[in-house]
């Protein structure tokens, strides 16, 4: 029992002393925004893990690339314009990733609404977007720390439960 | 009158087979039917829930996720100095809000039973487990600190057995309930999934001696054990982690009682892991095991350890 | 299921002039439920004299993804503004059925982000050739919209109860014609006596996509 509750101190606060040094060495926590209407403050580093504007461009090209192959999502995007999607993505997760971009389009929410979006569609995505960082060598912290900014997105973007 | 009891333990060529047919599946293209992300299942305690190995989680089990309907199946061995356990079972999730488990255990007793006058004693349990997620998303919910969280109850009974004159003895009967709730969360940027369950019980040895004791003035009552797992995921198919698992001590008591000193004592269960889910069809772990020490009136007083190997199949 | 010829004609008393009726048309969907958006057009049964339309100025904003509003029925002559309310660029472009889905396009125009508290980037349209104008945005491609131009002075869209009212309808023979996004062929038209007060019941073959969101009035602040 003893040990228990040793242990269970011991994880937490590691994982407290995790969280707060995440956090103290970060940019303070964003607003909501069209970008994100639930602000995760990011990683220390993330913008330049994924190498700035111009690796995000690219990782989003072929993202949106592999999108429209997937036998699971290609229904979803066959009529999205790829260069606007794919433009569109970059300036939104530059933005969340702590990079000098301002995004401009809609809220995830008005961006989804004309569309059904199940949760299994929702995990495909991301899925799809985790294949494309592992082909750009994305390390799997870094990319655990995008889908952290991401992730929330699920509650106004799944619109069928 | 003792019946010769036939071992109907899970031969160890079985058991490479059945390996052998998880890493053919794991080689197979993985087109799952249904959503979860790979690893957020869960995989299967050794009472028939979804968790880790030996905690039930909140998460609801199998790869279905919303909408969706899934199922699990699983079979397990732990190897400890003294005895071995072979457990398999079936879990059904339902649109990720309800899991339904029915799980079988068969406890070999080794040289316990032995110098109990019951050689090649099997203690053979069936679990019958339910589970309602109420609220939260464990995976997904990064914004916040709010884990998912679930409660849930196992039905257990123990077939009778050479063993039934010693239970009733020590007042233990052969069938109880457990109830717990879990609250599980994945710190997605920090790659750390963390469970806390609190299960209201009176399960000797998880059920595998009976539940409850009244001999000597034992305890009968319904206790809260705290359980704990930690997992940290290294790669999108691996994870590493610990967990442990808080025990009733009712038989000390009631051991004592009978004569056998502190020879029915229990401690906590606990086991390091490692997970591995090559595709979302398969996965397997491997965990070194502490069950503490499990009748050391006859064992000893020698913990529990050994070797745990779990295959999971989900469709 | 009733032959598509069949009609319900109800006579009602009315106190119009005898010149001019007032023309209920409802349309119904393939299942014989109401059907929404449905372009009702009258025309002369045959060779009669026909007054001109006056020609409209009619809005059509781009907001939140949709054409707003997503049909509209204007008759020949009038001109069409396309405003963008949304603070992110659109590229609208349409034409004729037919040469759409050749990929050719009748017009096409990049309306840039509404910036706050300046007025909506607009370009504008003349229509002059009767007939549906599919619209759609280059840059959002599940964006769809549809500007039914009418050779006639009487011409609608069904409300969300699947009707439409014509009013100052000549009495006598009329050719109704209803026309809808989701339809696969042309349904035939369909010859009305219009008298005093009519009203007709037109069933289509029409199974219409289910709308995911219910449109808004066009808002002007955003």
């Amino acid at each position: 029992m003893k040990h228990l509750i040793a242990l269970t101190a011991l994880s937490f606060l590691s994982l407290g002393s995790g969280l707060a040094s995440a956090q103290s060495m970060d940019k303070p926590m964003p607003a909501a925004s069209p970008a994100s209407a639930y602000p995760v403050a990011p990683a220390a580093g993330l913008f330049d893990a994924f190498g700035g504007q111009t690796g995000i461009r690219a990782l989003m090209n072929d993202f949106v690339g592999r999108l429209k192959a997937d036998p699971r999502l290609a229904e979803a995007f066959k009529e999205a314009n790829s260069a606007n999607l794919a433009s569109q993505l970059s300036d939104q997760v530059c933005q969340l990733s702590g990079g000098p971009c301002i995004y401009k389009g809609p809220t995830m929410k008005d961006a989804h609404a004309n569309m059904d979006v199940t949760r299994t569609d929702f995990n495909a995505l991301v899925e799809v977007l985790q294949l494309s960082m592992d082909a750009r060598g994305i390390p799997f912290t870094r990319q655990n720390q995008l889908l952290a900014l991401l992730a929330p997105m699920h509650r106004d973007v799944v619109n069928v439960r | 009158m003792k019946h010769p009891h036939a071992s109907r333990s899970l031969p160890k060529s079985g058991l490479l087979a059945l390996t052998a047919a998880g890493a053919l599946l794991a080689a197979a293209p993985a087109h799952a039917d249904t959503g979860k992300l790979l690893l957020t299942g869960g995989v299967s305690t050794i009472d028939g829930a979804a968790g880790g190995g030996l905690s039930p989680w909140a998460v609801i089990g199998s790869q279905a996720t919303g909408g969706e309907t899934g199922v699990s199946a699983y079979v397990s061995r732990a190897e400890t100095r003294d005895y071995g356990l072979n457990a398999y079972g079936v879990a059904i999730g339902l649109n990720d809000r309800v899991e339904l488990s029915v799980g079988h255990q068969d406890f070999d007793t080794g040289i316990t039973g032995t110098l109990l006058g019951l050689p090649g004693l099997h203690l053979k349990q069936n679990i019958l487990g339910a589970k309602v997620r109420i609220v939260g998303d464990a995976i997904l919910d990064s914004d916040t600190l709010m884990p998912q969280i679930a409660v849930g109850v196992q039905h257990k009974r123990l077939d009778s057995s050479g063993l039934d004159g010693t239970l009733a003895a020590l007042g233990a009967k052969r069938s109880g309930t457990d109830f717990y709730v879990s609250a599980t969360k994945l710190f997605l940027a920090q790659g750390i999934l963390i469970n806390g369950t609190l299960r209201a019980t009176k399960a000797n040895q998880g059920g595998l001696l009976g539940h409850g004791a009244t001999l000597g003035g034992a305890d009968n009552g319904y206790e809260l054990m705290p359980e704990l797992s930690v997992a940290y995921l290294l790669s999108k198919q691996v994870a590493v982690g610990f967990e442990v698992r808080a025990m009733p001590d009712k038989l000390k008591k009631a051991g004592a009682a009978a004569g056998l000193g502190d020879g029915l004592r229990a401690g906590a269960w606990k086991d390091v892991f490692i997970a591995w889910a090559p595709s979302k069809n398969v996965s397997l772990t491997l965990a070194y095991v502490d069950l503490g020490t499990v009748v050391p009136a006859t064992t000893k007083n020698k913990k529990q350890t050994g070797a745990y190997l779990s295959a999971q199949f989900a469709f | 299921m009733r032959s598509p010829t069949l009609l319900a004609l109800c006579l009602m008393a009315g106190f119009q002039t005898a010149q001019a009726a007032s023309v209920q048309v409802t349309v119904l969907a393939r299942d014989g439920q109401p059907l929404p958006d449905a372009v009702v057009v009258l025309e002369p049964a045959a060779g009669q004299a026909m007054p001109a339309a006056t020609p409209v100025n009619h809005i059509i904003t781009q907001e939140k993804m949709q054409f707003n509003p997503a049909v509209s029925v204007v008759p020949v002559g009038s001109r069409v503004k396309f405003a963008n309310m949304d603070r992110w660029d659109h590229h609208v472009r349409g034409g004729p059925a037919g040469l759409v889905a050749t990929g050719t396009y009748g017009f096409e125009f990049r309306l840039a982000g509404r910036e706050a508290g300046k007025t909506p980037p607009s370009s504008e349209l003349a229509l002059d050739k009767a007939g549906p104008i599919q619209l759609g945005c280059h840059l959002h491609g599940s964006m769809r919209g549809v500007v039914y131009v009418s050779p006639t002075p009487w011409a609608a869209k069904t409300s969300d109860t699947g009707v439409a009212t014509l009013a100052e309808v000549p009495e006598g023979a009329m050719r109704v014609r209803v026309w809808h996004p989701d339809q696969l062929l042309d349904p035939a038209a369909i010859t009305v006596q219009v008298q005093a007060v009519t009203a007709v019941n037109v069933p289509t073959q029409v199974q219409p996509r289910k709308a995911r969101r219910v449109q808004t009035a066009p808002s002007d602040t955003y």
